[in-house]
């Protein structure tokens, strides 16, 4: 099962962890069922937030809609961003 | 290195309930530096060619004081890039006031790979990002100091669960800095800077 790095402002609603292990076999699949377990991470869902994802260290540059083709595995790292911008 | 946190350590830590941010007068000179060598047209290698400075804010929690141990400088903008720019260019349209810089040439965003580093950095030194800094350089008419958040950083900062340090270089010999929960005005939280005794900057 892959590991999913919490996002600092979000580790209060994952108690206080760092990174939490999620089942799934592709992406899609992973973040789904991260949104279910932690359902205060809806800033992942607000449209207004652009959030960067990685596979070990790879950005992830696919659209949502093809993150079910890209398969992850029991030993990929999943990291979650969110970016900082300003005007 | 820093020892990693405990846990009651990190089970204190409500950003949104702090009442006062503690920052070492180094840290606010690092801050300062940083701001001044963007204006100054000074940049380092790797470093996006633009007279913005932002970057990340880094510490420690003690009850409901933040202390501030670490600026992250961030070298990147990833504003022009898609798909970035065209998540930009939306929020700037909606969202921006107009001024003499064209919207085209105006906000920032931080290239994620480089905030992933900052945020690893962070982790391993057993540090919890409290916030984001960036600067204010153009005077407004309604706001000449520019040392608070403008509605699109507060766009922008809406559910970072972050505070936003906007720090007000319009007149580089009186520099300011305040911190706000989520770029909200009603959630400011005094900055108190540390040199010996302590001393409200903004």
């Amino acid at each position: 099962m892959p590991r999913v790095i919490i996002p600092f402002p979000l580790r209060k609603y994952a108690d206080n962890q760092r990174e939490v292990v999620i089942d799934g076999d592709n992406l899609k699949e992973t973040i789904e069922r991260l949104l279910q377990q932690y359902p205060e991470f809806k800033t992942l869902n607000d449209d207004a937030v652009f959030v960067s994802v990685f596979i070990n260290h790879y950005l992830v540059r696919a659209a949502f809609e093809k993150w079910g083709e890209l398969a992850v595995d029991r030993d990929d790292e999943i990291s979650l961003v969110i970016p900082i911008a300003g005007g | 290195m820093r020892r990693n946190a405990t846990a009651q350590e990190i089970n204190m830590i409500l950003l949104e309930q702090a009442q006062e941010i503690i920052c070492p007068e180094s840290k606010w000179q690092e801050v300062l530096e940083h701001c001044k060598r963007k204006l100054a047209g000074d940049y380092l290698p790797g470093e996006s060619r633009m007279p913005r400075a932002y970057g990340v804010v880094a510490g420690i929690q003690h009850g409901p004081a933040l202390e501030v141990e670490r600026i992250l400088p961030i070298k990147k903008n990833v504003r022009d890039q898609e798909p970035y720019k065209t998540y930009m260019d939306k929020i700037m349209k909606q969202y921006a006031l107009p001024s003499k810089t064209p919207l085209s040439k105006r906000g920032w965003m931080t290239d994620p790979a480089e905030l992933k580093a900052c945020y690893e950095e962070c982790d391993r030194e057993g540090l919890v990002v409290f916030g984001t800094y960036h600067m204010h350089v153009v005077p407004w008419e309604h706001d000449p100091l520019r040392d608070r958040p403008t509605r699109l950083d507060m766009v922008l900062a809406r559910n970072s669960r972050l505070f936003s340090f906007i720090v007000s270089m319009v007149d580089v010999a009186l520099p300011r800095m305040r911190a706000f929960y989520e770029a909200l005005e009603a959630r400011e939280v005094p900055i108190l800077i540390q040199e010996g005794e302590l001393a409200q900057i903004a």
